[in-house]
């Protein structure tokens, strides 16, 4: 049979399906509505059971009956778990130690299990997906934030099958983002072989942080780091609350703690606070929040970020903090891909740009679509492979490996450090480089491999926090000094090789001599010199 | 990956005889989980479930990838159609914009294209129908309606329609109108003979002269060009008409429709004379056989010219060589004449005193043996006087030195043989008689 594959993202507040269109993109398919975000929300009402943008739709009339969040729960114990019992929120209950809802539906009561919701989700999906495609979904590959455990994993992997899809692998929700942005997976092309990422995914309702190293196209996660009070819900409540005010400016109606009114004018805010990142100012309407009185009115946008500057301080803090615990500095990081819808924020992207002013942030992927491409691109991978044979690559005795600690490079004549495996490469790993020879009619080389060390830290300087009026006027700043690269200095000389012999009567620097340095599991080295135009070549080994 | 850094030459302290030394281990590595996606982590998976390096993976995955194309093909009789995926978007399409899809695209020959025969596009339309029709769809709960079929059928009925075909083939967005960049260094065969095989789907002479290759004989690559300058397109712009607006049926709306397409035609086509003109300038300014052609000419031309200019100077020079021959051979014959007087000269000399010293021998040999008198007379002054004539008279008589010379021996015989007063006395009377 053809094998149609296509990847899931399943997150808490939206999914979406990505497939391998005939122009080699992944594309994000989208509904008969044209929509590519389905809300994961399930939702009863009378005989009926809906999933997606209709279960949405209720959600403000019938909030008791919409299952919402549900993602979070998988895997968690009843105990574990928080519960908002309220007007706005569905009950939930105990089954053998599994939160389940409590629903009203088709005139009964009934319970559903959360990994029981997440399997009629995870079937609309599916549904979805085969309507496009006009055929059987054959295989997909969902992704998981760093912080599921295993035993979530297989709640999520258990509930898919009985969806009826066929899971070919489960993956990481960065590394998944990496993937769709190509992030170092052409080493070849000119693109570097070795670099630092710092992923931010904040979706709906968590801020996810992950340093992720790529060496020669493999990813390492070096570092997360998460607040699940930071994401575009807290945002968008913080747009709750304007409205609220305003709302009690105008019609003297304090709605503060009446869950329903705000219920509603949260349906609203959320729009505008979408359209608020592209226009500096939108209209949010709201017909009868309380006692038969409508809202009608707009946002400024500077009014909106003022109102967040707390949300957007905590955003910038959990970068420092990740930063610092994996001792990086901000001239460290070679790329920032930008992951899920909140972070389409302006504010949000320019303060990072104080951050980092020269990192190159990537914008080339919608932000919310990046882990759901990244899934159908591994899934399009593997597509033809043997399920035993996907099980057995993710095997422990494949995935751990030993890695680089420090830095293994050459020195220059003034003691620079140029490094051709950095600290952090899986290994085996083997590089090649291409260096000239440094007099002219030189007929011998040397080459000297070093282990090195980075340079300390430099001492960080106390920022003063500026009140952020969250206007642009940030022009008289004092010279700003960019971030530091990092920079190594040798410790260790490990290895020397000589080629001799060389071709007579060179040009300095005019030889092409190709050095190719490789490393094995336990750390042995070996070191092949070679001429590339007469052949000449020398290889060493450590004992 | 090219370094800024230049290997030195080996420290002072480095001995001769050496090539490496290890100080030191790496820092021991740690452990940590690398994720598993992306190809260059399969590739790793692989590496080690099969305990690869990675030169020997890199090999086993090319060959295995030789193999796999050259395997493949052949089972199925559409294979010649290839496997092409369908576009969502083209499945979603209008049939109403029949005119603005890929007709070759929806029937599954994007790679065919023009090339595409008669019988490849009933087989490539049996194929979709089977798969589109609108009652097979609705078995397995579709959701489209037959919107895609209905294109299919559009389709179908251009590609079949060989007038129909001509005008859309014309218009073909997916196949280039490129004019290669002049100023490319890229092979000059690769880069125009598809030029070529492309454009020659618009003449209405076939077959088609191709470009060729460097190994292609003048004639050819003459007749090539000649060709293209004159060449007879087909081509035609009636699939861009802009259509009648619906609801203007009067009559000079229409004439005026048909006046702006007619005209909006001839300006295209003009266009695509010019294009293909430059085309072929372009080519012919670039070809290197034509550049070897003229070479050629020229050298040919330049050979003749220095071979007249090489017979002519040789005959100068033969003409030399013959002078200068009889002008030696004379100045010889005169030295040889020279010479010879010379020789003749110089013989009579030594004959001369050869036969001087023969006399001498002999008036030697008379005196030391008696004057060549009887043995016991004694030689009176009369005697010797008489002897002594006598001996001059034979001397006299003897002619020439071989004379001489037997004269002598016949007396040097008598001596011996003591009887020399009488050998004397018969060779006077000989000699001198
Ligand atoms: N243009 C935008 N401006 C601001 N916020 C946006 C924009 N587009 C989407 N968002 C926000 O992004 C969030 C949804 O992002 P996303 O779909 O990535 O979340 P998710 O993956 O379902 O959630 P989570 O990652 O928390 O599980 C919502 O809070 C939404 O308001
Ligand atoms: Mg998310």
């Amino acid at each position: 049979m053809e094998s149609v594959v296509i990847g899931i993202n399943f997150g808490s507040s939206n999914s979406s399906i990505a497939v391998l269109a005939p122009n080699g993109h992944f594309n994000v398919i989208a509904n008969a509505d044209g929509e590519r975000m389905i809300p994961s929300v399930v939702g009863f009402s009378g005989d009926e059971e809906f999933s997606g943008t209709q279960a949405l739709q209720q959600a403000v009339r019938n909030p008791k009956n919409t299952l919402q969040g549900f993602r979070k729960l998988i895997g968690k114990k009843f105990e574990e778990i928080k519960i908002s019992s309220d007007v706005t929120h569905p009950d939930m209950v105990s089954k053998d130690g599994v939160p389940a809802y409590k629903v009203s539906f088709k005139d009964q009561e009934h319970i559903f299990t959360v990994p029981a919701v997440v399997t009629k989700q995870l079937k609309h999906i599916l549904e979805e997906a085969e309507a496009y495609l006009g055929s059987k979904v054959t295989g997909a590959v969902l992704a998981v934030p760093t912080y599921f455990s295993e035993h979530q994993r297989e709640v999520l992997a258990k509930s898919a099958a009985d969806a009826g899809i066929n899971v070919l692998q489960i993956i990481q929700e960065p590394v998944a983002a990496a993937l769709a942005y190509n992030f170092g997976q052409n080493p070849a092309k000119g693109d570097a072989q070795d670099k630092t990422a710092l992923v931010l995914d904040m979706g709906a309702s968590s801020f996810d942080i992950t340093v992720l190293s790529v060496r020669s196209g493999i990813y390492t996660i070096l570092e997360t780091a998460h607040d699940e009070a930071l994401g575009g819900d807290a945002f968008t409540d913080e747009l709750v609350n304007l409205v609220a005010q305003e709302f009690k400016k105008k019609t003297k109606v304090d709605v503060s703690s009446n869950k329903k009114a705000l219920l509603k004018i949260r349906t609203a805010a959320e729009i505008t606070k979408k359209q608020l990142a592209r226009s500096a100012s939108a209209p949010c309407s709201v017909e009868s929040v309380a006692e038969g009185l409508d809202y009608h009115g707009s946002i400024n946008r500077l009014r909106f970020e003022l109102a967040s500057t707390k949300l957007f301080a905590k955003c910038n803090q959990l970068i420092e903090h990740i930063l610092e615990k994996s001792q990086l500095t901000a001239g460290a990081i070679d790329e920032i891909l930008l992951v899920g819808g909140a972070t389409r924020m302006p504010k949000f992207q320019s303060k990072l740009r104080d951050i980092f002013p020269e990192t190159t942030m990537r914008l080339d992927q919608e932000s919310d679509e990046a882990i759901t491409v990244g899934c159908a691109a591994q899934a399009s991978l593997i597509a033809g492979f043997e399920k035993e044979d996907i099980v057995a690559s993710t095997k422990e005795n494949i995935t751990v490996t030993p890695h680089t600690v420090k830095p293994i490079g050459v020195v220059g004549s003034n003691d620079e450090f140029f490094t051709i495996i950095p600290n952090h490469t899986p290994l085996p790993a083997k590089r090649v480089f291409e260096f000239g020879q440094a007099a002219a009619g030189q007929q011998e080389v040397y080459f000297a491999l070093y282990e090195g060390e980075q340079d300390p830290l430099p001492p960080k300087k106390e920022k003063v926090e500026k009140v952020d009026i969250g206007s642009d006027d940030e022009e008289e700043d004092e010279e700003e000094e960019l971030p530091a690269k990092p920079t190594y200095h040798k410790t260790t000389l490990l290895a020397e090789v000589v080629l001799k012999d060389l071709p007579a009567g060179a040009k300095a620097g005019s030889l092409h001599i190709e050095a190719t340095v490789h490393v094995d599991v336990s750390g042995k080295t070996s070191i092949t010199l070679r001429e590339k135009k007469s052949g000449k070549q020398v290889r060493a080994e450590s004992a | 990956m090219v370094l800024d850094f230049l290997l030195p030459s080996p420290p002072k302290s480095w001995s001769a005889d050496k090539t490496s030394s290890f100080h030191a281990k790496i820092t021991t590595p740690t452990k940590a989980a690398i994720e598993p996606v992306g190809r260059h982590f399969l590739a790793h998976a692989r590496r080690h479930i099969h305990s690869r390096t990675f030169s020997e993976d890199e090999k086993v995955v090319s060959e295995a990838e030789a193999a796999a194309r050259s395997a493949g093909d052949g089972e199925q009789d559409n294979s010649d159609l290839g496997d092409e995926p369908e576009d969502p978007a083209m499945l979603r399409r209008d049939p109403k914009d029949w005119k603005d899809q890929d007709q070759y695209a929806v029937l599954g020959l994007s790679a065919l294209r023009y090339k595409a025969t008669e019988d490849q596009i009933r087989r490539a339309h049996r194929r979709k129908v089977l798969k589109h029709h609108p009652d097979k769809k609705a078995a397995h709960g579709g959701l489209h309606d037959d919107g895609f079929f209905k294109c299919i059928q559009k389709a179908f009925e251009t590609l079949m329609d060989p007038v129909k075909r001509r005008q859309w083939d014309s218009v073909d967005p997916a196949v280039s109108d490129s004019i290669p960049n002049a100023k490319s260094k890229s092979d000059f065969y690769k880069s125009y003979g598809p030029v070529f095989e492309r454009e020659s789907r618009f003449s209405n002479t076939q077959p088609v002269p191709q470009l060729g290759d460097a190994n292609s004989a003048q004639d050819q690559v003459e007749g090539f060009y000649d060709f293209w300058y004159k060449f007879d397109s087909w081509r035609t712009f009636e699939w861009m008409d802009k259509e009648d607006g619906e609801g203007h049926d009067s009559r000079d709306d229409k004439r005026y429709f048909e006046k702006k397409n007619k005209a909006e035609r001839a300006k295209l086509k003009k266009e695509d004379n010019a294009r293909l003109r430059e085309i072929v300038d372009q080519a012919l300014s670039l070809d290197p056989r034509i550049k070897i052609f003229k070479e050629q000419a020229n050298k040919q031309r330049n050979a003749k010219r220095r071979e007249k200019e090489e017979a002519e100077q040789r005959a100068a020079e033969e003409a030399a060589a013959a002078a200068a021959a009889a002008e030696a051979a004379r100045i010889a014959a005169e030295e040889a004449e020279k010479k010879g007087r010379e020789d003749g000269k110089k013989n009579k000399e030594l004959l001369k005193r050869a036969v001087r010293k023969e006399k001498k021998n002999l008036k030697a040999l008379i005196k030391d043996n008696n004057y060549f008198l009887p043995a016991g007379q004694t030689a009176g002054p009369a005697e010797v006087e008489k002897q002594l004539e006598a001996l001059d008279a034979l001397l006299d008589g003897a002619k020439g030195l071989d004379q001489l010379e037997s004269v002598r021996q016949t007396l040097e015989d008598g001596v011996k043989n003591g009887n020399i007063a009488e050998v004397f006395k018969a060779e006077v009377a000989k000699r001198s008689a």
